[in-house]
């Protein structure tokens, strides 16, 4: 806004001597209008009209809009052509039009333009819940599902379209981020109110951040220095006694460089057992994360500059009173540093050319014990990918450059006090080349067109293609369909860390059938997989608002991906290559989303999936997923948003248990437990029962803050002893790694949030 | 007699009478200038919490904020200064006529 005027001043003493534009107002009888207000848009300079309706006004260089306004009719805009004196009639308001009301806006913003299936959480969706970090964004969404990975060590996994988190390329800011070994809680280490917004994408998305993404992308955009509050403080208490705090900041030190803190932390100290199974529910212990991140602008060139560290530390394991000894404790440590540097030049603004550079690396290091099995690691990555982007004309558009990754994974492994420790270390660097084509046809058709090669040191060459396309025929319908390629390195331990808390014992099984435990000369193939999908969206109008309603389909098809075996043996987990043995997952959605009345709005969906695996060569139902999800999320603000009302019901489907759950599932029945269902005949197959799980939070806001209240799983609903043996930690059946459901029950909590308002706007 | 037609002739010519008749609630429209999100969060957050305000709408494509408000407890230029405070100067003021909320 500064900048405007400052140019236009210059100008103007520049022109100083240059025609102004003259007009006159009038109304619709053709009679002059004295003093109405003529000004030129987004800007302090006007002038009034005279006794006869005439005006002169300076021109800026701004803008070209010059509006004028007057007690009792309805404004005018006129873009001003040349220097040609203007006649401006303005029409009475006696007959007013229903006000246009401008409708409340969706906090999910689902991208009509995109060739990619992607909607946008803005940060008030993100406020819908308790919404403490990453992990708890997506309670009041219907495509990503989030539940705990096993009974005891409160880690928590995501999964879009059916398909574990693995397959989901997790990136903050469009540099890698949940990933590797971070995978384990690194969901946690993203604080809720840190984030401006969180893209998802389904489908393979685009090959510019690489070949990663096989059922979608996720991407984090963290508040910017240029756009966020200089002070904003948020605080959390939940009835467990687990305290939030976070205090973020940003400010523009002068006209090229703004800069941001984020600071975080948490501290929980009550361990519960609120199923009395003398195991905690869910470790406690504290995080401390800092984020400091900068931004510099000068003329055509971007910088940026983010530099993030954190500490983690929880303590789990048997609840016990202090006569019992050597009890099966899991500790988990984690420190992490990471940061990116990015560097955008543009050439050419007519033509959009430009060119990035993108530099990100991390370092994490995490210590964490079960019982006696004890998992030491460390991963190192480095990021580099350069990028060149320019518009042949408005349509054509084409992105090319080169990447490369590298990783870096020191690990080991001791399964339990008698095993030789397993040394998994390993690295990989992977260069690569990929170029995009654009094609946007009006409004109505945009297609995306993307290949990529890459040569690892692990796998060899391999290449990798992606289309998208968005047809919309007209403005009330869209269809986007999509179809490309996806990899990813598999780390045995991270992905399936859900099975460190059981005394399971850990193997790789090579195609002739040999059982070996895992080892540095374990070979895993690169997984591959190939994800296609349609989706449909329909934008009806009913009255003055819009009900979406949309529908889609996604198969993904593996070629290759590592099969985690629980069925075939109570006492291992076997790893092995599918080897182009059948595995797939599809998945069916539907969602329909609107404004009901003003200030009140609703979604609904549901999700049917089906995912199967080749399971010692039966191709058999995938175990511990839900075969469907259905969704009910509301939320109401009153007309003056002093209050939010928000609520949402979900409903998650059963599935399958692992056959080794048989004799423990016939025991809970026996005891009275309805959660399981047995299969009938000769078969060793158990199912647990779908479960609702509902929330609520009120919300009042004040002038610069607010306070809310909410409870989480009000049904308390939980998962019978979730923990086979949980009394024999140290017997060959302890088994934590089998959870389907919530492992805690209701939980009320209470926030507070203020934040100063940035003064330039 | 005389009294009850110079009074109904009276309200028929004032088009101001309708306010008259409902004294708890009036309408105003400013133009403000509304160019970013911040812009209309900022209004939001701190007209909306002003005395005698009853409801708030904010309109980006007419560049303008309806306000309806209690004459009793505030008034236009109690209004237009609250504007003022936050940086957003009101450019002009429409008064919508009667029965038109």
């Amino acid at each position: 806004m500064k900048k405007s005027v400052l140019l236009s001043f210059f100008l103007c003493a520049a022109l100083s001597a240059a025609a102004h534009i003259m007009g006159v107002v009038l109304d619709d009888a053709g009679n002059p209008l004295i003093g109405a207000n003529v000004y030129w848009a987004e800007s302090t300079t006007g002038v009034t009209t005279d006794i006869e309706g005439h005006f002169a006004i300076e021109p800026v260089a701004t803008t070209k809009q010059l509006v004028t306004t007057y007690i009792g009719f309805h404004n005018d805009t006129t873009e001003v052509e040349g220097k040609k004196p203007l006649t401006i009639v303005l029409v009475s308001s006696i007959e007013l039009d229903e006000v246009t009301i401008a409708a409340k806006k969706m906090a999910v913003i689902r991208s009509r333009t995109s060739a990619i299936d992607t909607y946008t959480l803005s940060g008030e969706e993100l406020c819908k819940a308790a919404c403490c970090n990453l992990s708890e964004s997506f309670e009041t969404n219907a495509s990503v599902d989030v539940a705990y990975a096993d009974a005891a060590t409160g880690a928590k996994q995501i999964r879009l379209l059916g398909l574990s988190g693995t397959y989901v390329q997790l990136l903050s800011e469009n540099t890698p981020g949940v990933r590797g070994l971070a995978a384990n809680y690194g969901l946690e280490y993203i604080p809720g109110p840190w984030m401006e917004s969180i893209q998802v994408s389904k489908g393979t998305s685009s090959v510019i951040n690489g070949y990663e993404a096989t059922t979608g992308q996720i991407n984090v955009e963290y508040l910017k220095p240029q756009r966020t509050n200089p002070v904003a403080v948020n605080l959390m208490l939940n009835s467990e006694l687990h305290a939030e705090a976070n205090i973020t900041g940003g400010w523009d030190l002068n006209e090229h460089v703004s800069t941001a803190v984020l600071a975080h932390y948490q501290n929980g100290s009550m361990p519960m057992d609120e199923n009395h199974d003398r195991f905690a529910d869910m470790p406690i212990g504290n995080q401390a994360n800092l984020l400091n991140r900068w931004y510099f602008k000068q003329g055509d060139y971007t910088g940026q500059l983010l530099v993030r560290g954190l500490f983690d530390q929880r303590k789990g394991g048997q609840v016990t009173d202090k006569t019992q000894e050597n009890p099966y404790l899991i500790k988990l440590r984690t420190y992490r540093i990471d940061g990116f540097m990015k560097n955008g030049y543009v050439f050419d603004h007519d033509k959009g050319t430009s060119i990035g550079v993108i530099a990100a690396a991390s370092y994490h290091n995490q210590s964490n014990q079960y019982g006696l099995r004890d998992w030491q690691a460390a991963q190192t990555n480095a990021y580099l990918n350069a990028i060149f982007q320019t518009n042949f004309t408005e349509a054509h558009k084409l992105t090319a450059g080169l990447s490369v990754n590298y990783d870096r994974y020191d690990e080991t492994l001791l399964p339990n006090d008698t095993a030789a420790v397993a040394n998994l270390t390993r690295q990989e660097a992977t260069p690569g080349v990929f170029a995009e084509y654009s094609y946007t046809y009006d409004e109505h058709l945009s297609l995306l067109l993307g290949l990529r090669g890459d040569y690892s040191t692990q796998y060899g060459f391999f290449v990798t293609p992606r289309f998208n396309i968005r047809y919309s025929p007209w403005e009330w319908w869209t269809l986007r369909s999509s179809v490309g390629l996806g990899y990813r390195s598999p780390n045995i331990l991270a992905d399936n860390a859900f099975v460190m808390p059981s005394s399971r014992e850990l193997y790789y099984v090579d195609a002739d059938g040999n059982r070996s435990l895992l080892s540095s000369n374990t070979v895993f193939h690169q997984e591959r997989a190939l994800n296609a999908g349609i989706s449909t969206t329909f934008y009806i109008p009913m009255g003055s608002r819009e009900l979406q309603l949309s529908g889609e389909y996604y198969y993904t098809h593996f070629f290759d991906c590592v099969v985690a075996d629980m069925d075939s043996d109570p006492h291992a987990v076997l790893f092995y290559n599918s080897n182009g043995a059948r595995s797939y997952a599809q998945s069916w959605q539907v969602e329909a989303t609107t404004e009901i009345l003003r200030g009140w709005t609703m979604t609904l969906a549901f999700r049917q999936t089906d995912v199967r695996n080749t399971y010692a060569g039966v191709l058999r139902e995938k175990p511990l997923n839900h075969r469907f999800k259905g969704i009910i999320t509301t939320s109401y603000q009153t007309p003056l948003k002093k209050w939010q009302f928000d609520f949402t019901a979900q409903f998650n489907g059963g599935g399958r248990m692992p056959d080794s759950f048989y004799d423990y599932a016939a025991g809970l029945i026996a005891g009275g437990s309805k959660q399981y269902t047995l299969a009938g005949g000769d078969s060793r197959e158990s199912y647990f029962t779908w479960y609702p799980q509902l929330m609520a939070q009120v919300t009042k806001y004040f002038r610069t803050c607010s306070l809310y209240l909410g409870a989480e799983n009000m049904t308390n609903f939980r998962q019978d002893s979730p923990i086979v043996s949980a009394a024999e930690p140290f017997s060959q059946d302890f088994d934590a790694s089998m959870a389907w459901g919530p492992i805690s029950g209701w939980k009320i909590y209470l926030g507070f949030r203020w934040a100063l308002d940035r003064k330039d706007e | 007699m005389a009294l009850m037609c110079v009074s109904i002739s009276a309200a028929a010519d004032n088009q101001q009478a309708a306010k008259k008749q409902n004294p708890k609630k009036a309408t105003v429209v400013f133009t403000v200038e509304i160019d970013c999100q911040g812009c209309i969060d900022k209004i939001q957050h701190n007209i909306a919490f002003e005395k005698g305000v009853r409801d708030l709408l904010i309109n980006k494509d007419e560049q303008q904020v309806t306000i309806v408000y209690n004459p009793q407890k505030t008034d236009i230029e109690t209004l237009k200064k609250a504007f003022q405070k936050i940086g957003k100067p009101v450019y002009s003021v429409e008064i919508p006529e009667a029965g038109n909320n």
